[in-house]
């Protein structure tokens, strides 16, 4: 059973991960300001009873460790409670992870339609005109800063055009800009490793076997060589994954997407201890999970992990 | 039809350039129907790529055709390679011309079954598809001998050993059943007793199937067993050519000739006392005595029952549950002075025992001695003062110079480690100098220079310190023939003037012979049996070191080659925790001559690992 025993080793790793994540944001937080006092920040005449009180309405008198075994103990059973402001967190979540999903998907999706196709191109036609220009633009791509591209995009589009709404979710066309925006610089990068594996495998010795048994340039490039370098494609999409999720942050706030970014942010800026924890521990369940689901995806791809 | 006497293939004046690099120039043969033409050269001979050209592959290395050109002449008539459409080529290539690379390792495709590797061709050229092609695949790797052929076509290469997946690629070359078969040095990465395998497959197969070969080689006494003809190459262009037995044993060319004096023939030194440097052009020969056995009173270095294993760890929890037996209870003398030789093939263990002598991994039991003092007992300040007093010159002289460091920065590194830097340009001149290289070579990088450069670079390096004893690990097995001489004669002269002794592990049976004074043959990490060179190749007692010098290829094309059995794969030397070892003694047979004393069971001992 190595495949199963492989699973339970890596679910493992992913529960310390875990733990230690929501550990840290549960106690990073609480040093950054009160909450009571954010909350009475307007009022006059405010006392300290007054927040002590507010305190315990919150239940942020406990000791922290019983705080965090509550909020852990509610992120197990799925009862993800209240925030301190904004009401019961679970339909604020389910909605921001839905929105978050569809934009990352939906730029992946994107960046994979321009970059493997242009990446084989790329590869197989090396120092061409086209290959050339393939490079020109993926560092061009890469050279942006994803917030300046969003917020020119903007601009062209929305302010001048008046073709897309600039800002919020309102229906398919508000996908449209934060979707290229990210897309653009996952493309820049995809396109690059695509390129590069491409070329690497092109020049094992396997792939001139085939070309010698007679095998088309098509047989040769679609079946021998994407197979073989969709492993190093992978491996790099598991761990852009991550950065990804930190992209979108920044996006989502330049178009006001009501995804998970937007929600922590405000949740930061309100100091609602409970949203915060829940939509980090969550993006952490999500990076680890597809991390894992990348380490499967090898074991299809690759005999030699699967069998070893 | 084509007349029977007729060549399979004519290449005409053919001339190929990459860039502006012309690699061949007005080269041309032919290759006789059903015979084998061998192509020797050196590296940068273009025998390669000449057979590149007539697989019409050239444009994806990146050369092309200049002039020239390669007519086949097969079962479906005349076709120029030189001028034919890609698509036109497609229909050749696999089928009426086909080809075996010489890595077997990096040859087929690791993500697919070596059954769909094999049906690949097998349906474009041959339209069989589904259990057709799967009962023709089994019936191929039959053929070539790889044992459960049915079972076999499920797996994936990496499951495989080299020699088994280099018999997959003949059973590919010939799956439909070529005019012309390209042999690309197919041996060269393997061991001896299974090139000997290998060899003799490629034989069956000419013969089942009628086939001509085109038998690519550096190394002459294949070509001598294989070749019924020979062209000689040398940077591009033809040197000579004609029946491999006048190529052989008259040559005519001056490079034919120097290149026969630097090949080491096994047998050469057969009733010679002592290790002789090889006869170059140009070099004065050498006395009888040049180098004679050293006293033995004090060894420089006694092994004394080392053990080395790596584990393996499997499971949840990583736990240990195989070991690769790499050196068992090895116990040996050199003497200063001496070269001791440790051979053997590939998963023999030699290059552990090299690497724990030089202390780069640490035994588990066992004690090395040098002058007597017990190293592994000592603590590491001490101990760093032995690792000068042994040094390790490795096979790739490649990979084993820091390509960003000068000569003379990397000369002076070793020195500096060990305090014995006092005049470093003197120095380092000195060093260049004793290994045959100019002063002036020190600013250089490794790139400016060739690879017998760098090894003589890299022997430089070890003579930095002055150590006593110098581990040659397959030092010399990366060059080609004529640097390979050079280099051995090199080594030769330095032992000589400085009285060095040398550890010399090499697979290559012929190249020992010529160097060492007294031979270890190991065998899954046991030496088997140790003696004199005179004993153990004049007088061969275990079982495996006669299977090994048989296997080794002889120059010599009036013999007719040997039928070899096909044993298969050597055995691992990996074995789960608790297998109980045997671990066998050694008995006397002559003096100093020592025969593991279980060599009877050899055979029973080898099926009981191999299963």
């Amino acid at each position: 059973m190595p495949i199963l025993s492989f699973i339970l080793k890596r679910v493992i790793q992913a529960g310390f991960v875990l733990v230690a994540v929501t550990l840290f944001v549960s106690f990073a937080i609480r040093l950054t300001g009160d909450p009571a006092v954010m909350m009475l920040r307007e009022s006059a005449n405010v006392t300290p009873e007054d927040l002590a009180r507010i305190r315990e309405g919150l239940g942020l008198n406990r000791p922290f460790l019983v705080q965090y075994g509550d909020f852990i103990g509610g992120l197990l059973t799925g009862e993800l409670g209240n925030s301190f402001f904004r009401g019961a967190i679970a339909p604020l979540i389910s909605g921001a992870l839905g929105a978050t999903l569809l934009l990352a998907l939906t730029s992946l999706a994107v960046s994979l339609l321009i970059s493997v196709p242009l990446g084989i191109y790329a590869a197989t036609h090396r120092g061409s005109f086209g290959d050339q220009l393939v490079r020109v633009l993926s560092l061009a791509g890469l050279s942006f800063p994803n917030f300046w591209l969003g917020i020119m995009l903007v601009l062209i589009f929305s302010v001048t055009l008046r073709w897309l709404p600039p800002s919020g979710f309102t229906g398919p066309q508000s996908l449209i800009m934060p979707a290229v925006t990210i897309g653009v610089i996952l493309t820049s990068t995809n396109l690059r490793i695509v390129r590069t594996t491409m070329l690497d495998v092109l020049s094992s010795q396997f792939i001139m076997v085939a070309r010698a048994k007679g095998l088309s340039q098509t047989a040769v490039i679609y079946k021998h060589a994407l197979r073989n370098s969709s492993i190093a494609l992978v491996t790099y999409l598991g761990l852009q994954f991550g950065s990804l999720m930190g992209g979108l942050v920044v996006v989502e706030l330049v178009f006001n997407w009501p995804g998970m970014g937007t929600l922590a942010i405000e949740a930061i800026a309100q100091r609602d201890y409970p949203i915060l924890q829940t939509v980090i521990s969550i993006l952490a369940v999500l990076i680890v999970a597809v991390n894992l689901l990348v380490d499967l995806t090898y074991m299809l791809l690759d005999p030699r992990i699967r069998l070893e | 039809m084509s007349d029977t006497t007729a060549p399979i293939l004519t290449v005409e004046d053919l001339s190929i350039s990459f860039g502006d690099t012309e690699a061949v120039r007005g080269l041309s043969f032919e290759v006789p129907r059903g015979g084998t033409l061998a192509i020797v050269g050196e590296s940068g001979s273009g025998k390669s790529v000449t057979s590149m050209a007539a697989m019409g592959l050239l444009k994806f290395t990146g050369g092309r055709v200049t002039s020239g050109r390669i007519q086949l002449h097969g079962k479906g008539g005349e076709t120029e390679i030189t001028g034919a459409s890609e698509a036109d080529l497609r229909r050749i290539r696999g089928n009426r011309i086909s080809m075996i690379f010489q890595e077997p390792m990096t040859s087929l495709d690791p993500v697919f079954t070596i059954g769909s590797q094999i049906g690949e061709a097998l349906k474009l050229h041959r339209g069989l598809r589904g259990r057709a092609a799967r009962d023709e695949a089994a019936r191929l790797l039959e053929l070539v001998r790889l044992p459960n052929a049915r079972a076999q076509l499920d797996r994936y290469p990496h499951q495989l050993s080299g020699g088994m997946r280099q018999r997959v690629m003949i059973a590919m070359a010939v799956s439909c059943r070529p005019d012309l078969l390209i042999a690309d040095e197919p041996t060269t990465a393997l061991d001896v007793t299974i090139q000997a395998q290998i060899l003799q497959i490629i034989r069956d197969m000419q013969s089942e199937f009628g086939t001509s070969v085109v038998f690519i080689s550096h190394d002459m006494g294949v070509v001598s067993e294989m070749a019924d003809e020979i062209v000689v190459m040398r940077h591009g262009e033809m040197v000579e050519a004609g029946r491999a037995e006048d190529v052989i044993l008259r040559p005519k060319a001056d490079y034919t000739r120097a290149l026969m004096a630097a090949v080491p023939k096994i047998g050469a030194m057969q009733g010679q006392e002592n290790p002789r440097k090889f006869d170059l052009p140009g070099q004065a020969a050498d006395q009888t005595d040049a180098h004679p056995a050293p006293e033995r009173t004090e060894p420089l270095v006694r092994l004394d029952k080392v053990t080395t294993r790596y584990d393996l760890t499997s499971g949840f929890l990583g736990r240990v549950s195989h070991r690769v037996h790499a050196a068992e209870e090895v116990s040996f003398e050199i003497h200063p002075g001496e070269t001791l030789a440790l051979v053997g093939e590939s998963g023999s263990g030699k290059s552990t025992v090299g690497k724990t002598l030089q202390q780069l991994v640490t035994p588990v039991s066992g004690r090395i001695l040098y002058r007597g003092t017990d190293i592994l007992s000592l603590d590491p300040a001490e101990r760093q003062r032995f690792k000068r007093e042994i040094q390790y010159i490795f096979q790739d002289p490649y990979g084993s110079l820091n390509p960003r460091k000068t000569v003379k920065q990397s000369l002076i590194e070793p020195m500096a480690t060990h305090g014995l830097l006092k005049k470093a340009d003197a120095q380092v001149a000195d060093l260049l100098t004793s290994v045959g290289l100019k002063p002036e070579h020190a600013g250089r990088y490794p790139h400016e220079f060739s690879g017998g450069q760098r090894q003589r670079i890299a022997i430089a390096r070890a003579l930095s310190v002055d150590p006593g004893l110098i581990i040659a690990d397959e030092a010399v097995s990366a060059l080609d023939v004529s640097v390979q001489a050079q280099v051995i004669n090199l080594m030769m002269d330095i032992q000589a003037r400085r009285g060095l002794a040398y550890l010399f592990i090499s697979h290559d049976m012929a190249v020992v012979e010529r160097v060492s004074h007294r031979v270890a043959v190991m065998y899954l990490g046991e030496i088997v049996e140790m003696g004199t060179r005179r004993q153990v190749f004049e007088t061969p007692q275990h079982p495996y070191t006669k299977r090994l010098l048989r296997a080794v290829p002889v120059m010599d094309p009036t013999r007719p080659p040997e039928r070899v059995t096909l044993t298969g794969d050597i055995p691992s030397p990996v074995r789960p925790v608790g297998d109980p070892r045997r671990s066998h003694g050694f008995v006397e047979v002559a003096p100093g001559h020592l025969l593991a004393d279980n060599h009877q069971d050899f055979e029973k001992y080898r099926e009981g690992i191999a299963s």
